[in-house]
């Protein structure tokens, strides 16, 4: 292989010699244009490699270059400069000390020196000529020639001066023959000569001649010399007169004058010569100094031309490495569009020619114009093509046979397709048919049971008044008719009732509101419900709840339906033994019975009984009542909730209607548990509202608690129960009531024992006790400590007499202002009519704008409101009541017919107190409401102040 | 050297002359003592040395203007490369002349020098100028020494020194006739600083003064900064001399003058100096003390050339150039020098110039009957070129300056011309 590959490539095949180069790439291999190609890649990294080594290199000896001559130069130039300062300090040390150190000295310890010091500066000087000549150096330097020139020639000069100098200095001042001396020695010889003439004259002109000559010496300003001289002149004549000197004498005399006189004016031209010199010095001194610091400013500018190079050096590595950069990425575009152009487009072409192919173009071929695999494969291509082509002529026709036969089976066959197409549109169309009648039928019931319920409500409630009012003034015929006119028309409701949730149910409108509870309280609330239900004294209700039951999370309203419901079945039902509730676990189920002892369901009717508005039979419904939607509701219900309700039954034995449910209602995260706080039964759980007077009820029997809460929360009491003596006194301790009223056959700690306990503890025993029994006994009641002693059957008005006298109640207190909005003018006179004998102060309006009105005028302490209204409506209402900031707190009770639904639910509960049905309007739940409702109010109305 | 080397060099240079011409190779230097090579576009450098600091700064200044005016009349250029003057000041001193002239011999392009102002400065300059083959032609040293004394080579005499200015061997001639036969003096005393100019100067004076037949009772040497004159005038007085002959400079000029009235015995002695003070600022300082005191100083050219440069000059300079005429010295010195390179110069095609530095000597100790604005121009052996007349004038009114002074003329010299 790689003897063809370099045979292709090189095109040393002797027949493809004369080819081109673009010719013989195309009959290259694939193989060999991509080892070419890589192979061409290489050696443009190699290249780029190369040239990147050499451009660092060629950088680093210029850099190396620049750098070292700039700071050769500036060191001999700073050396020369050192040197000639050095020079300087020989030549002024000696000029300035040879008088104080001796002239020898001097000039040993100063000429040699000073001329080694030039000989070192010329040295240096030649030597950055030489440097400066040889290298690259800038044009400035170069030009600095004609400086170090004249430097050089100063420094010549300045030796010779130097010479020139100490030779006068010498001649000046050499020891013994230097001309000071040899002037001193004149001297000596003339004033002895002088004194031998004994002449005084010849002695004082003397003495002045010599006083001008120290007066020289030492100013060295000619003046005095010249002084001197003009003394030496009637000092001559004197000498030729004077009586004292013989003509020897006087000859010798005149000799000696003259030796002095001309060495004198020797000192005088030595003098001068050598102040020359020291002009010539300072002269040099000046012309040098602008050279020296031109130099050292050359250095620096060389230095940073050094600096100014090896950027431009590395300006043009970079240059040239991005030349070679941009190279290598042309020439690797340039490799790659030829193997696009060679392989990658051939490869696309020869693809597209299957593609088409396949498609069933058997004409189309490949057009690759190549020698390599790619043209081979192009080649079979093609010829498979071709052959392909071939076989299909003959495949055509029997193809065409079938294709004859298959026309025909296919037309049947869309035949029998649109036959069933249209049985499918048909039965779709029934079906929608179904489900918009059962549609009508719900939105019907929903609708027609709100119309019915409405009237209703008002037939209930002012009859309940009417019977109410008119106890003592109708005859009992009519009191019993208003009973059966309120009989019915409570079970019409509840057959509305019944059937608006069966409709809910069946639509799938119902929402399931998971909490966690205890079955227990259920079964106890629901047992409560039922027990006027039971026919008394002869059924008994008995409870049998498993110890250690977890709470259960479900909808807890559902599954009291479902138990009071099955409970209203079985009291119903049954008219003598039992009725036994109870609850069990199984597994993750809990297993709610309720078994009587009635008359049973034969077996054929076993399921029939769940279904909607059946009862066993037909005479059922008239013996015992009920709408007979129950048990479907139950059911429904109980499905809803993931459960399901059986039954099992002996006719003449009784029946056990059971609900299943499982304990964690699905799909609800556990988070939402929200567990009631335990041990304490749920009635007595409410705080008691703080200025409600609260009174603690204990007796065994949940109905008496239950009428006396009736009774006297009317009244304005609170009343908590207890069910037995224990938890009476433990709840007496936490609660602090007002009063209790206090059953006296209770087991296992019956009455007296109570009040003992009650007397006896310190926290309760200035709590006002009253006995209410079946025991009268009021000796001992008084004795142990009762307030009072009442009998049963309890008198209401003397219950409340009593409390009256230890607790006036709560609503005596105030007048409350209530505004009642609701545009049905019957429901705010009846709730007038409720309200007559409490101390409320009732206004009205019929609509959210006349409401909003009468609020801006006067804020009411409460409003009960109606949600359905012409104009503004009820939200809207609290909507402005929550935008106010005045009358944001009053409270809002919901006073409405409608159904809601639970988006209009939360909104409700996160802005107003309660919502009270239309239908339930009884007048002890409102005051109750409207009591609560206020006594929040005032909670936060004394929080804010 | 003897003394017949300088012909001897001269007849070398003119066989040399002849040898080159222009068929010798243009860029090989067969000059004895080099040759100056010009580049296309680089200049052609001249040297000035000039007094341009101290007392005798105006005239320095005065000459360097001058020397600028001849190159201006030429455009500033000379065989299409412009001329470039390096310019040095020598200050009036030996000192100042070798540190100028080391300066200017640094410079291996320079091809000649204008200057320098004074002779002292001129003495010592010359030794490091001649050295390095240039030439250098002033327009006020007139020290006899730097040229010739009685036919034979001055003591600072150099090869390559030539000037425009006379040879004070004239002036010191013309101040002893003047004080010989015109004031009939007979005893006389000299001053010099030391300095070749004023000692060459009273040295000439002595001698012609003694060859008449007058007396020189003194000769006295004062240094350059005394300010205290009076020892010498003391001397003087005590000679009884009737005439002080003192070329020196200023300040000292001025303290002589000013003393000599405050010492006994010089009520009657007159006073004679040389250019040395011929200064406005002299004649300010001295006042009074000065009247009745003589100069000599060169005569004034006249003509309509001259007319022409001075028009020139103050067109130029905003004002006149001083009395003493070595402006117009120094514009004839500095053509001099132009015209013998233009005379020696060879060229190359591309403008390349060559420059034989003996060539261009050699030229200018040929010239001949030059006409400049000092008169006709020939320079001898020794470097003297300059023709030249003097005038004797008297300080007669102090506040008529310099230019009251100039026009009393008293004397002229050579008498007769």
């Amino acid at each position: 292989l790689e003897l063809t590959i370099f045979e292709r490539f090189t095109g040393l095949n002797g027949m493809n010699s004369w080819k081109t180069l673009p010719e013989r790439w195309r009959e290259l291999g694939i193989t060999a244009k991509f080892a070419s190609a890589f192979g061409m890649l290489l050696a443009l990294i190699v290249l780029v490699s190369l040239t990147s080594y050499a451009a660092l290199t060629a950088m680093r000896r210029q850099t190396e270059a620049a750098i070292l001559t700039s700071m050769e130069i500036q060191r001999l130039i700073l050396e020369m400069d050192a040197g000639l300062q050095r020079a300087r300090r020989l030549e002024r040390d000696l000029f300035l000390r040879w008088p104080t150190v001796g002239f020898s000295q001097a000039l040993e310890s100063y000429a040699r020196k000073h001329d080694e010091e030039i000989a070192g500066l010329k040295a240096r000087s030649a030597s950055l000529q030489r440097l400066i000549s040889e290298s690259d150096v800038s044009d400035a330097l170069r030009e600095s020639e004609v400086s170090l020139n004249f430097y050089l020639s100063a420094a010549d000069r300045n030796a010779a001066t130097f010479a020139e100098a100490s030779d006068l200095v010498t001649q000046l001042a050499t020891d013994g023959t230097g001309a000071q001396a040899r002037l001193a020695y004149s001297s000596e010889l003339l004033r002895e000569a002088l004194q031998r003439a004994d002449d005084p004259a010849l002695m004082v002109l003397y003495r002045e001649m010599q006083s001008f000559e120290k007066d020289y010496l030492v100013t060295r300003q000619r003046p005095s010399m010249q002084s001197a001289f003009n003394v030496a002149r009637p000092l001559r004549e004197e000498i030729s007169r004077s009586p004292g000197l013989d003509g020897d004498g006087q000859a010798q005399a005149l000799a000696y004058l003259d030796d002095y006189l001309g060495v004198a004016n020797e000192i005088l031209l030595l003098d001068v010569e050598i102040g020359h010199k020291l002009n010539e010095f300072d002269l040099q001194a000046e012309a040098v100094d602008p050279i020296s610091e031109e130099l050292i400013a050359l250095a620096s500018a060389e230095t940073q031309r050094a600096r100014d190079q090896i950027t431009r050096t590395s300006r043009v590595a970079i240059t040239l490495l991005v030349v070679a950069l941009v190279a290598a990425v042309a020439l690797a575009g340039g490799i790659g569009l030829a193997l696009n152009n060679t392989i990658t487009s051939n490869v696309i072409q020869l693809t597209r020619t299957a593609g088409a192919l396949r498609a069933g173009n058997l004409e189309v071929r490949a057009q690759i114009d190549s020698a390599d695999e790619l043209g081979q494969l192009a080649d079979s291509f093609n010829a498979m093509a071709t052959r392909i082509n071939a076989l299909v002529g003959t495949l055509e026709q029997k193809v065409a046979e079938r294709t004859t036969d298959l026309t025909k089976a296919n037309v049947q066959l869309e035949q029998e397709i649109a036959e069933r197409v249209r049985a499918e549109e048909a039965l779709r169309q029934a079906k929608e048919a179904a489900e918009t009648a059962n549609r009508a039928k719900s939105s019907f019931l929903a609708s027609m049971s709100h119309e019915l319920r409405t009237p209703l409500n008002a037939i209930i409630g002012f009859t309940r008044l009417v019977q109410r009012r008119s106890q003592d003034i109708l005859p009992q015929k009519q009191l019993d008719n208003l009973d059966k006119v309120l009989v019915s028309a409570d079970q019409l409701l509840e057959l509305i009732n019944a059937v608006l949730d069966l409709s809910k149910i069946e639509s799938g409108r119902i929402d399931v509101q998971p909490v966690s509870f205890d079955v227990a309280d259920l079964v106890d609330t629901c047992l409560t419900t039922v027990r006027p239900l039971v026919k008394s004294g002869q059924v008994r209700l008995v409870k049998e709840i498993e110890p250690g039951l977890p709470q259960l999370f479900t909808d807890q309203d559902k599954v009291r339906q479902i138990l009071i419901n099955l409970l209203s079945n079985a009291a119903k039902f049954t008219e003598a033994g039992s009725i036994t509730v109870t609850a069990r676990r199984r597994n993750e189920t809990l297993a709610l019975a309720v078994a009587d002892t009635g008359i049973g369901i034969p077996e054929e009717a076993l399921e029939r009984i769940f279904e909607a508005f059946q009862q066993v039979d037909g005479s059922t419904t008239r013996q015992y009542g009920g709408t007979g939607l129950g048990l479907s509701i139950s059911r429904h219900l109980a499905w809803l909730l993931g459960g399901d309700v059986t039954v099992e039954s002996t006719v003449g034995v009784g029946s056990t209607f059971t609900c299943t449910l499982p304990l964690q209602y699905r799909n609800v995260p556990p988070a939402m548990d929200v567990p009631l706080p335990s041990g304490v039964p749920s009635a007595a759980l409410a705080t008691p509202p703080e200025d409600s007077p609260l009174v603690l009820a204990i007796d065994d029997d949940p109905n008496v608690i239950y009428l006396l809460q009736e009774n006297l929360a009317e009244a304005g009491y609170h009343v908590v129960g207890a069910t037995s003596g224990e938890e009476g006194l433990r709840q007496a301790q936490a609660l602090q009531p007002l009063a209790i009223i206090l059953d006296i056959l209770m087991s296992p700690k019956d009455g007296w024992q109570v009040l003992h306990e009650l007397k006896a503890d310190v926290t309760t025993r200035d709590i006002p006790v009253v006995v209410l029994s079946i025991v009268d006994n009021k000796e001992l009641g008084y004795r142990l400590g009762a307030f009072d002693y009442l009998v049963k059957p309890f008198d209401r008005e003397t219950i409340l007499g009593v409390l009256a006298r230890i607790a006036p109640p709560l609503a005596a207190l105030h007048q409350v202002r209530l505004l009642v909005v609701d545009d049905d003018p019957h429901v705010v006179d009846l709730v007038r009519q409720l309200l007559e004998d409490e101390a409320y102060q009732i206004q009205s309006a019929a609509d959210g704008q006349a409401a909003l009105e009468a609020i801006s005028r006067k804020p009411p302490d409460i409003i009960l409101l109606d949600l359905l209204m012409p104009g503004l409506d009820g939200f809207g209402v609290i909507e402005q009541l929550r935008q106010t900031p005045q009358h944001r707190d009053i409270p809002v009770i919901v006073l409405t017919a409608k159904t809601l639904t639970d988006a209009e639910l939360v909104q409700l509960q996160q802005s107003v107190s309660k919502v009270i049905h239309k239908r339930g309007l009884e007048r002890d739940a409102l005051i109750e409401e409207l009591r609560n409702a206020l006594q929040t109010y005032r909670r936060k109305s004394e929080t804010k102040g | 050297m003897s003394q017949g080397n300088p012909l001897v060099l001269l007849l070398l240079a003119a066989v040399l002359l002849a040898g080159c011409g222009p068929a010798a190779a243009p860029s090989e230097c067969t000059d004895t003592i080099g040759c100056v090579e010009v580049a296309p576009g680089e200049p052609i450098k001249l040297g000035v040395m000039q007094a341009l600091s101290g007392a005798m700064a105006p005239q320095g200044l005065e000459l360097l203007q001058s020397t600028e005016l001849a190159l201006d009349v030429r455009g500033g250029e000379l065989l299409g490369h412009p001329i470039q003057l390096q310019t040095e000041d020598s200050l009036c001193s030996g000192e100042g002349g070798t540190t100028a002239a080391l300066k200017i011999a640094a410079d291996p392009q320079i091809v000649g020098v204008v200057g320098p102002s004074c002779s002292g400065a001129a003495a010592t300059a010359m030794k490091v100028v001649s050295d390095a083959g240039l030439v250098m032609i002033s327009s006020s040293c007139s020290a006899p020494s730097l040229t010739s004394v009685g036919g034979e080579p001055g003591s600072d005499w150099q090869l390559g020194f030539l000037r425009t200015a006379q040879n004070d061997a004239l002036v010191g001639r013309a101040a002893a006739t003047f004080a010989f036969q015109q004031l009939g003096l007979r005893k006389a005393a000299t001053i010099d600083d030391g300095d070749p100019y004023t000692q060459g100067l009273a040295n000439t004076f002595n001698q012609v003064f003694n060859e008449l037949g007058g007396q020189e009772v003194l000769a006295l040497t004062i240094n350059r900064g005394d300010t205290n004159m009076r020892p010498a005038l003391n001397a003087i007085a005590a000679t009884e001399a009737e005439l002080l002959f003192f070329p020196v400079f200023r300040p000292e000029g001025d303290y002589i003058v000013l003393q000599a009235r405050e010492v006994e015995g010089l009520e009657n002695l007159t006073l004679m100096s040389a250019e040395g003070l011929y200064f406005d600022a002299f004649i300010e300082v001295v006042g009074k003390a000065g009247v009745g005191m003589y100069f000599t100083a060169p005569v004034r050219p006249e003509g309509p050339a001259y007319d022409v440069f001075i028009a020139r000059y103050e067109t130029q300079y905003e004002e006149p150039p001083a009395f003493t005429p070595y402006h117009a010295h120094t514009y004839d010195a500095a053509n001099l020098l132009l015209n013998a390179i233009e005379a020696v110069a060879v060229q190359d095609k591309d403008g390349t110039l060559h420059l034989g530095r003996q060539a261009l000597r050699d030229a200018l100790y040929a010239t001949a009957g030059y006409q400049g604005l000092t008169g006709s121009l020939t320079c001898d052996e020794y470097g003297d070129c300059g023709a030249i007349r003097l005038h004797v004038t008297r300080l007669d009114d102090p506040a008529a300056g310099l230019a009251g002074l100039a026009a009393n003329v008293v004397y002229t010299y050579p008498p007769g011309e």
